[in-house]
C-alpha cells in the first residue's frame, strides 16, 4: 500500500549548496508525523518539494501515489500551511474563504466558518489585523476546508504563544480524528510535538537521520547509565547495536543507544528514552545514515554466525 | 462526564493515564454504567494529543470489559469497578506503617524510601498491564 | 477565479478608474470647447476647401487659444506605461515578494490557469480602458490636427512622431505591451519596485527604438521630386535634402551663406541676401527662383503618404500586441518552473 508521502534518494541543490541529500522515507497513511531538525536542515525544502513548489534536483517523491502538483486533482488532495502562514493581508477572513471556494474543487466553506466562529476569530477584519495565533488558525481552517487527505505544515507553531499553540494543535487533532488525515508538521522543537505525533523524522544537514513510528523508536532505544568506562577503545555492550550519544559526568556515564537485544550486563541501568533524548542523540550524528548502514551490516554478519 | 488531564512528567504513558482516570472515575462513581465517554475528537481537541492515544486508552478499557465501543455512536460504560472490600484499606495501611518502620530502622532515608517505592510500584503496575 | 482576480486587483482597478475618470472629464470638457470653437467660427468648413488661404487668420486665432493644450498630450503618452507599472508589474511580483504564491499555488488550481485568469482580467480591463481613452483622445485631438495639417500643408500632421502615438489604435497596443512587460519583469525580478523601474526603462527603450528606427520603414518610403522651397509631400516626411543638376547637395528647405556664394557664381544678378524687403522683395524672389531653375535645384523627399496612415497604425499596433503576446507566453511557460 502506498504511503501518504514517499521519497527515494531525494536531493535538492541551490547553486553550490545541497539543501537535501539522499533522503528516502515512507510516511504511512494515517500518521501524525513530526519533521524535526535545526534551522537550515532542509525541512522547508522537503515540504516545498512535496507540495510542488520546488522541483527536486535528483531522486523522486510521490504523494498519495502520484507526483506532487501534477494536476489539479492532486493539488486538491494535499493541504499546505507555509511558514509564517502567508495570507492575503488585505483580505478579510470571509474573503479568504471565498478565495478558497473559487480556487478549489472540493471546498467546505461552512466548516471553515463554523470553526473560526467557534474560536471567536472575526471574519470581517483584514488578515493583517489579526494576531499570530488567529492567523495560524485561519490558515489551518483554510487548509482543512479543502478536505485534504494529506496535510503538511511548515513550522506552524513557531511564532505562537503557548495558549495559541495548544489551541492550534487541538484544532488540528480534532480534524485529524474526524477526517482521517495524514499530517506532517515540521518544527525545530520536539517538545511542541510530543503529545501529538506518532511518527518521527529527523532531518539534519539535508540528510534524513531517522524515520520511524515513535512507538517503535522508543522500543528500539534505551538510556543506559553506568560506571564510566576507562580506556580509549570500548568493547561493544551486549544488546547494543549502536551508541548514539555518550556523556560522562564524574564517575558516571550516560549513553543513548539503539538496542537489538536484551541488556544483560548488570552494571548498566536501563531507562526508557524520551523523544527529546532520541532527537538530541540523532542530531548530534555527523553522517548517521552511513554509520547506521555499517552497523546494520555488522550486526547482520554477527547474527549470521 | 469526565474531564481528562495529562501530566507529561509523570512517566506514565499518556494512554495509560487516560485509562487510569476512567477507572478512577468509575471507582468514585463519577461515571456510571450507561454513561458515554467523551468523543475522541473532543478529548483530542481540548488536550491537543494524538487521536490514537485516546483510541488506545478506550481499547484498553474495552479489553477489560469496562466499556463498549458502538461504531458511529460512541463508547459507553458497561460496568463499574468494585471498590476494595471494607476493612481492606485499614489493614493495608497498618501493613504499610510497619514496613515504613522497618525501612527507616534499616537506615534508608525518606528519599531512598520514596525511590524504592516508586521503582517497585512502576515494575509492578507495568507487569500487571503486560 | 474571476472573483479572485477582481478582489486582488480591485484597488488598482479603482485607482486607475479614478485617474481615468478625472482625465476623461478634463478631455471631455476641453474637447467640447475646442470642437465648438472649431465649428462655430467656421474654421471647420473653411479648411475643408483645402489650401484656402483665407482660413489662415481663423486658424491663427484657434491656435493662439488652444495651441497650448497640446502640452496635455504628454499626459496621454504616459498612460500606457502607468498601466504597465501599476497593473502589470505587481501582478506576479507582489505574490512572490510577499510569499503568498505559497498559498495560491497550493490550492487546487494549476499555476497556468491561475495566471491566465489574472492576466486575462487585467488585460481585458486595460484593453477596454485603452480603447475608450484612445477614442476619446482621438476625438479631442481632431480639430488640432486638422488645423495643424492645414497650416503646414502636409495633410498628415497626425502621422508625425509624437502625434502618431496618441491617436488611433496604437495607444491600446502600447498599453497591452506595457502590461505584458510589467508582468514579465515582475515575474523574473520578483520584487515590485525594481520591476516597476525596469518596466519604465524597458518601455521607453522599446518605444524609442520602434519609433526612431522601425516605423519609418514599415513600408518602403516613397520618393518625391519637389520644387525647392515649395510645399512638402502630402504625408509624413522622413528625410529630405535638396540637390542640383551637378549633384551638389543643399539643405532641404533653406540656403546657407556658402550656398549664396555658389548661386552668385552660377547666376549673375542673384540677390544680395536675405533681408530684402518691400517691392524689391518680389523682384528678388523671382530672380532667385529663376536661378534655382537654371541650376536644376530640386528637393528630394522620402516620405510616407498620408494615405498610409491607418496601415501604419495597424502595423505598429500589431507589433506591440505581438510583443505583448510573446511576453505573456513566456511567463505562462515559465511559471510552472518558478521555484519558491
Amino acid at each position: 500500500m502506498a504511503g501518504a508521502l514517499e521519497a527515494q534518494s531525494l536531493a535538492k541543490r541551490y547553486r553550490k549548496k545541497w539543501a537535501l541529500q539522499d533522503c528516502s522515507f515512507v510516511l504511512p497513511k494515517g500518521r501524525i508525523a513530526a519533521l524535526v531538525g535545526p534551522n537550515g536542515a532542509g525541512k522547508t525544502t522537503l515540504l516545498h518539494i512535496a507540495v510542488g513548489l520546488l522541483e527536486p534536483t535528483a531522486g523522486s517523491v510521490h504523494v498519495l501515489g502520484g507526483k506532487p502538483a501534477e494536476n489539479e486533482e492532486m493539488l486538491s488532495r494535499v493541504g499546505f500551511v507555509a511558514q509564517d502562514t502567508p495570507l492575503y493581508d488585505n483580505f478579510t477572513g470571509a474573503d479568504l474563504i471565498s478565495f478558497g471556494y473559487h480556487t478549489n474543487r472540493t471546498w467546505d466553506g461552512e466548516f471553515a466558518q463554523e470553526r473560526l466562529a467557534a474560536l471567536q476569530i472575526p471574519l470581517d477584519q483584514r488578515a493583517s489585523t489579526l494576531s499570530g495565533g488567529q492567523r495560524a488558525q485561519l490558515a489551518l481552517a483554510l487548509a482543512l476546508a479543502k478536505r485534504p487527505e494529506l496535510l503538511l505544515l511548515d513550522e506552524p507553531l513557531a511564532s505562537l504563544d503557548p495558549l495559541a499553540r495548544r489551541e492550534f494543535l487541538g484544532t488540528l487533532m480534532e480534524s485529524a480524528a474526524e477526517y482521517e488525515i495524514t499530517v506532517l508538521l515540521s518544527s525545530h522543537l520536539i517538545t511542541d510535538l510530543e503529545r501529538v505525533c506518532d511518527y518521527l523524522m529527523i532531518l539534519s544537514n539535508g540528510r534524513l537521520q531517522l524515520g520511524g513510528s515513535i512507538e517503535d523508536l522508543v522500543e528500539q532505544h534505551r538510556v543506559l547509565i553506568g560506571p564510566r568506562r576507562t580506556g580509549v577503545k570500548h568493547h561493544a555492550i551486549s544488546g547494543v547495536a549502536q551508541v548514539l550519544d555518550e556523556s560522562v559526568a564524574g564517575r558516571q556515564e550516560t549513553l543513548v543507544v539503539r538496542v537489538d537485544g536484551p541488556i544483560i550486563d548488570p552494571k548498566w541501568e536501563e531507562y526508557e528514552v524520551t523523544l527529546e533524548d532520541i532527537v538530541l542523540a540523532y542530531l548530534g550524528q555527523k553522517d548517521a545514515p552511513a554509520e547506521t548502514k555499517k552497523n546494520v551490516r555488522a550486526v547482520a554478519a554477527r547474527k549470521a554466525q | 462526564m469526565i474531564d481528562f488531564r495529562l501530566d507529561p512528567r509523570s512517566g506514565v504513558a499518556p494512554y495509560l493515564q487516560l485509562a487510569q482516570q476512567v477507572r478512577h472515575a468509575l471507582r468514585l462513581g463519577y461515571l456510571q454504567p450507561g454513561d458515554q465517554l467523551p468523543r475522541v475528537k473532543d478529548v483530542v481537541s481540548s488536550l491537543a494529543i494524538n487521536p490514537n492515544t485516546v483510541l488506545k486508552a478506550y481499547r484498553e478499557l474495552e479489553r477489560d470489559g469496562l466499556v463498549e465501543g458502538r461504531p458511529g455512536v460512541g463508547t459507553f460504560v458497561m460496568r463499574g469497578l468494585d471498590g476494595p472490600p471494607p476493612g481492606a484499606q485499614a489493614t493495608l495501611q497498618r501493613a504499610l506503617e510497619r514496613w515504613l518502620r522497618s525501612a527507616f530502622d534499616a537506615g534508608l532515608d525518606a528519599d531512598a524510601v520514596r525511590s524504592l517505592f516508586e521503582t517497585t510500584f512502576q515494575d509492578r503496575t507495568t507487569e500487571e498491564i503486560a | 477565479m474571476i472573483w479572485v482576480a477582481w478582489r486582488q486587483h480591485r484597488q488598482q482597478a479603482m485607482a486607475g478608474a479614478g485617474l481615468l475618470a478625472l482625465l476623461g472629464a478634463f478631455v471631455l470638457v476641453t474637447g467640447l470647447q475646442m470642437s465648438h470653437s472649431f465649428h462655430s467660427t467656421g474654421l471647420a468648413d473653411c479648411i475643408k476647401i483645402s489650401q484656402n488661404p483665407s482660413c489662415f487668420d481663423l486658424s491663427d486665432a484657434f491656435m493662439r487659444r488652444f495651441g497650448s493644450e497640446q502640452v496635455f498630450a504628454i499626459l496621454f503618452v504616459v498612460l500606457p506605461v502607468l498601466a504597465g507599472m501599476f497593473w502589470g508589474a505587481p501582478l506576479v511580483a507582489r505574490e512572490l515578494e510577499r510569499g503568498t504564491q505559497r498559498l495560491a499555488w497550493t490550492q487546487s488550481i494549476s499555476r497556468r490557469r491561475w495566471l491566465s485568469w489574472k492576466v486575462g482580467f487585467v488585460g481585458a480591463v486595460t484593453a477596454l480602458a485603452g480603447a475608450v481613452f484612445a477614442l476619446l483622445v482621438s476625438w479631442w485631438m481632431s480639430p488640432l490636427l486638422k488645423v495643424t495639417s492645414y497650416r503646414d500643408n502636409s495633410g498628415a500632421a497626425g502621422f508625425r512622431p509624437g502625434l502618431f502615438d496618441l491617436h488611433g489604435v496604437v495607444p491600446i497596443g502600447y498599453a497591452l505591451f506595457a502590461l505584458a512587460l510589467g508582468l514579465a519583469l515582475g515575474h523574473v525580478i520578483g520584487k515590485v519596485l525594481p520591476a516597476m523601474g525596469a518596466t519604465l526603462a524597458g518601455f521607453i527603450g522599446v518605444r524609442v527604438i520602434v519609433e526612431l528606427f522601425a516605423r519609418p520603414h514599415y513600408i518602403a518610403p516613397k520618393i518625391a521630386n519637389l520644387r525647392f522651397l515649395g510645399p512638402d509631400a502630402h504625408g509624413w516626411t522622413i528625410k529630405a535634402y535638396s540637390i542640383d543638376a551637378s549633384g551638389r547637395r543643399f539643405a532641404a528647405n533653406g540656403i546657407s551663406p556658402s550656398d549664396i556664394t555658389y548661386f552668385r557664381a552660377h547666376c549673375p544678378g542673384f540677390p544680395m541676401g536675405p533681408g530684402v524687403v518691400g517691392p524689391k522683395a518680389d523682384v528678388a524672389a523671382k530672380l532667385a527662383d529663376a536661378c534655382y531653375t537654371r541650376v536644376g535645384l530640386h528637393t528630394i523627399e522620402a516620405y510616407q503618404p498620408a494615405s498610409r496612415y491607418w496601415t501604419f497604425q495597424w502595423i505598429e499596433f500589431a507589433i506591440f500586441v505581438g510583443l505583448a503576446i510573446a511576453l505573456v507566453g513566456f511567463v505562462v511557460w515559465r511559471i510552472n518552473r518558478t521555484a519558491s
